[in-house]
């Protein structure tokens, strides 16, 4: 699944390190959602899209979809 | 004070494994001195040993080595580790199941190897049950 976490990471300024702490996850579990290669389970995609101030479709992006 | 115990609890999981790793070492050379076998009694704790200490300095630096040391909280280090747990079970409950046969066809008692497939399938079926009324 595609997501947009790097981006809006980098527009907060915050180290994955930073993110991962703040969302009570691990600096390699954030950079795994990144790269697409995990997808969060619906509460922490949740707690990340409320992080950024965002609903979750508009962080997360299921691959068949246009846009 | 939630935060304090979250941290006691966090620090416990953490030397959880090394500490288990040396009271192994520890069980290991009580076994083997009590056997008369001094050198035996070194090297099985000294394997646990340096196993406990790998875990320590290592787990800052690799994620597979933080893995091994505990799983914590987070969702992906979890699904990470009971995947690796139901891996390796598969593996040994193959390896029962082919001796299982193995001693059979040579017309032996298969003993261990019988008890184990046997409660491994049990306990499958059980947590099969288990889990589908339960998710």
């Amino acid at each position: 699944m595609r997501n947009d976490v790097r981006e809006l990471r980098a527009a907060k300024g915050l180290s994955q390190q930073a993110l991962g702490q703040a969302l009570g996850v691990s600096r390699q579990t954030i950079n795994a959602i990144e790269q697409g290669r995990y997808d969060p389970s619906l509460p922490l995609a949740i707690r990340m899209a409320r992080y950024f101030g965002r609903t979750v479709e508009e962080v997360f992006h299921v691959d068949d979809e246009r846009s | 004070m939630s935060t304090m115990r979250g941290h006691e609890a966090a620090r416990t999981r953490r030397w959880l494994v090394p500490g288990l790793c040396v009271v192994a070492g520890a069980g290991y050379a009580a076994v083997f001195l009590a056997h008369h076998r001094p050198i035996a009694a070194v090297i099985g704790a000294g394997v646990m040993l340096a196993y406990a200490l790998v875990l320590v300095i290592f787990s800052r630096r690799s994620e597979a080595v933080a893995l091994l040391r505990e799983d914590g909280p987070d969702e992906r280090r979890a699904l990470i580790t009971t995947r690796a747990a139901a891996t390796t079970l598969y593996a040994l409950m193959v390896l029962s199941v082919i001796m299982l046969f193995v001693q059979l066809a040579r017309g032996a008692d298969p003993g261990a190897w019988g008890v184990v497939s046997g409660v491994g399938g049990f306990v499958f079926i059980v947590s099969i049950a288990y889990e589908s009324r339960r998710r």
